[in-house]
């Protein structure tokens, strides 16, 4: 089991750019890339809780579990 | 991170390297010129030269004073001021090469680029260095005609600063290894 980040799923549910969330958030676009692409290591509460309300969403939304 | 003391490590090390240098030209000037004139510095005398240990000896400019174990420059053989020579410039050099990581070390963490590869690098250049401070130290021996002496002794203070040294590298790897998970959280 891992974690997986589905930020592209509520990125093209919001019809949103990357470019878009990263100055809403105020998150760098590499950041957030990186999150997106799974090879952040972590997230923090404060990151979190900042794309959920932009995104209008829940973390759960964006995180999930991925059974192997 | 206290930079007041790192500001003031960076010209001590500076003041330190600068006394070295001007310690380590006299010492091969005065060597180089008794190997030349064999009867010069008959008034310097070497006191504890040959004991095995981190040090060139002391050299004391007395003209009449007599102890037992010290030698005048004057009276040593031309392959005894070699090895004199020899041994001190490679300590010093050694000495010196460390002094000069270290204040690598000491600027890139003032620089606040604490746990990077340099620094692994440069800890790991120091534990080297310090083992071949710990071998040439360890060792010293004295011929001179009849007198034939060889004395050897463990270094503990550069093998507790060997290891020191490479306790610090592993110490910077694991920052490293630290730094890089925490820049690594979004």
């Amino acid at each position: 089991m891992k974690i997986i980040v589905t930020l592209d799923v509520m990125l093209a549910k919001r019809k949103m750019k990357l470019n878009e969330l990263s100055q809403k958030v105020g998150i760098s676009v590499t950041n957030l890339s990186l999150l997106k692409t799974g090879k952040a290591k972590g997230i923090r509460f404060s990151t979190l809780l900042s794309i959920c309300e932009v995104l209008d969403c829940e973390p759960g939304d964006i995180i999930a579990i991925q059974k192997e | 991170m206290n930079t007041k003391i790192l500001q003031l490590a960076i010209p001590f090390f500076r003041v330190i390297q600068v006394i070295m240098l001007v310690f380590m030209t006299g010492f091969i000037g005065v060597l180089i010129y008794s190997v030349i004139d064999t009867e010069a510095f008959s008034n310097v005398h070497l006191q504890n030269t040959f004991r095995a240990r981190f040090s060139v000896g002391d050299f004391k400019i007395c003209p009449d004073c007599e102890s037992p174990g010290s030698y005048t420059l004057s009276q040593l053989s031309t392959y005894m001021k070699l090895w004199l020579l020899l041994r001190g410039i490679a300590l010093m050099l050694l000495a010196l090469i460390s002094l000069q990581v270290i204040l690598r070390i000491t600027k890139s963490i003032r620089d606040k680029a604490t746990f990077y590869n340099r620094n692994i690098k440069g800890f790991l250049q120091l534990f080297r260095l310090g083992i071949a401070i710990a071998v040439l130290s360890s060792f010293n021996f004295f011929i001179q005609g009849a007198e034939r002496n060889f004395e050897f002794s463990i270094p503990f203070g550069a093998l507790a600063y060997t290891l020191g040294c490479r306790l610090l590298a592993e110490i910077f790897i694991e920052g490293k290894m630290l730094a890089e998970d925490s820049n690594s959280i979004v």
